[in-house]
C-alpha cells in the first residue's frame, strides 16, 4: 500500500486548513481546498471543510446561488464518499433545512445521522466498560454503566458489559450485595 | 448596548401586543434549567438561578446581566453557569443581519427581519404575530441564527 500518497493528501488538507489562519475563507485557502477535491474527491473531511467555508465566506464576484450550489454538491459528495457517515448526513441536513427550507428531508437525515452515531456510541461504551473494569478503574466503569443502561436499555451488548462491571465491583466490595 | 436598548423598547411593544399563546415550554429552543447546575445550585442559589432564567425568558437582558454579575460575585451561582447565561443572552440578542452574508443570500431569506434579534423573532412566532413575516420565514430565521454558530466553529 502506498501510505506516502495518503500522507501527502493529509498534508495538503492541513495546509489548506492552516491557510485560513490569517483570514478564514481567503482566496488561497479556498483554492487549496478546491484543488484537493479535484485530486481526491473521496476525502470527506476536505469536502465538509470546504462546504462550511463556502457557506460562510463571501467571494468577490461569485453569485450567491453559485456558492450555495457548490456547497450542496460538496455535501452530497461527502454523504456518498463516507457511505452516509453521521457527520456528513448532519452537515447536509442542516444545509437542506436552513438554506433550502426542506425541513422534512432534514429531519429524516438527522434521524439517520443520530441512529448512526448511537450505533458508534453503543460500540464505544461496550468496549470501554470491559476495559475500565479490566484495568480496575471500577468507579469510572460503574458511572458509565449507569449512563449506558439508561441510553441503551435494550442492547444486549451493553447489558452484558454492565453486568460484568457490576460483578467485578461486587467482588471488589465496591457495590453492596443485593439484600436477599 | 444600543441594540439592547432597542430590544428592550421593542419588547415592551411586543409585550403589549401579544400575550403568549405559544407553548414556550415545549419548544426545542426554550431556555431550560441545566440539570447538572440545577442540582448544584438548589441548596443556596436556586432562587437567583430561577430569577435569571425568568428575566432572560422575558427578554429583560440588562436586568439579567446585572443579576448574573451580582449572583456570581456573591457565590450564589457558579462561574460556569454565569458564563452560560451570558452566552445565551448573546445568542438571543443576535440579529438576523449579523449572520454570515452568504447565508443571508439563501433564496427565501427573510431580509425584512434583518434588524430583529433572535428573541424578538421567537416572540413573533410564539405570539403568532405574522405581520412582518410568515410563520415559515420566522422559523427559518430562528434556525439560521441558532445553527450558524456550528458552521463558524468547525
Amino acid at each position: 500500500m502506498d501510505s506516502s500518497r495518503l500522507e501527502a493528501l493529509l498534508a495538503r488538507l492541513k495546509a489548506a486548513r492552516d491557510a485560513g489562519g490569517g483570514q478564514r475563507g481567503n482566496a488561497e485557502q479556498l483554492r487549496l481546498h478546491r484543488e484537493l477535491v479535484k485530486d481526491c474527491p473521496a476525502l470527506t473531511p476536505n469536502l465538509l471543510a470546504l462546504a462550511r467555508l463556502v457557506l460562510t465566506t463571501e467571494e468577490p464576484g461569485v453569485d450567491a446561488e453559485a456558492s450555495l450550489t457548490e456547497a450542496e454538491g460538496l455535501l452530497e459528495m461527502a454523504v456518498q464518499a463516507s457511505e452516509r457517515s453521521a457527520p456528513a448526513l448532519l452537515e447536509l441536513a442542516y444545509f437542506l433545512d436552513d438554506i433550502r427550507g426542506r425541513e422534512d428531508e432534514a429531519l429524516r437525515l438527522m434521524e439517520e445521522g443520530a441512529a448512526r452515531a448511537l450505533q458508534s456510541l453503543e460500540d464505544a461504551w461496550a468496549g470501554l466498560l470491559l476495559r475500565y473494569s479490566l484495568r480496575e478503574q471500577l468507579p469510572k466503569a460503574l458511572e458509565l454503566a449507569v449512563r449506558a443502561e439508561q441510553l441503551f436499555p435494550a442492547s444486549e451488548r451493553i447489558q452484558d458489559a454492565v453486568q460484568s462491571v457490576r460483578e467485578s465491583a461486587l467482588r471488589a466490595g465496591l457495590l453492596a450485595p443485593p439484600r436477599d | 448596548m444600543r441594540r439592547l436598548g432597542f430590544l428592550l423598547g421593542a419588547y415592551l411593544v411586543l409585550a403589549l401586543l401579544g400575550c403568549g399563546h405559544g407553548e414556550p415550554h415545549t419548544r426545542p429552543h426554550a431556555v431550560e434549567p441545566w440539570p447538572s447546575e440545577a442540582e448544584g445550585v438548589r441548596v443556596k442559589g436556586s432562587s437567583a438561578h430561577v430569577r435569571i432564567l425568568a428575566l432572560i425568558a422575558r427578554g429583560e437582558f440588562a436586568e439579567a446581566q446585572l443579576l448574573i454579575s451580582e449572583a456570581s460575585a456573591a457565590g450564589l451561582i457558579s462561574k460556569e453557569l454565569a458564563t452560560r447565561h451570558l452566552h445565551r443572552i448573546s445568542v438571543l440578542t443576535t440579529r438576523l443581519g449579523d449572520i454570515p452574508a452568504t447565508l443571508q443570500r439563501a433564496p427565501d431569506f427573510p431580509s425584512q427581519l434583518k434588524d430583529y434579534t433572535l428573541f424578538q423573532i421567537r416572540r413573533m412566532l410564539e405570539t403568532r404575530d405574522f405581520s412582518l413575516a410568515t410563520s415559515a420565514q420566522l422559523r427559518m430565521a430562528v434556525k439560521l441564527i441558532e445553527d450558524q454558530k456550528r458552521l463558524m466553529e468547525k
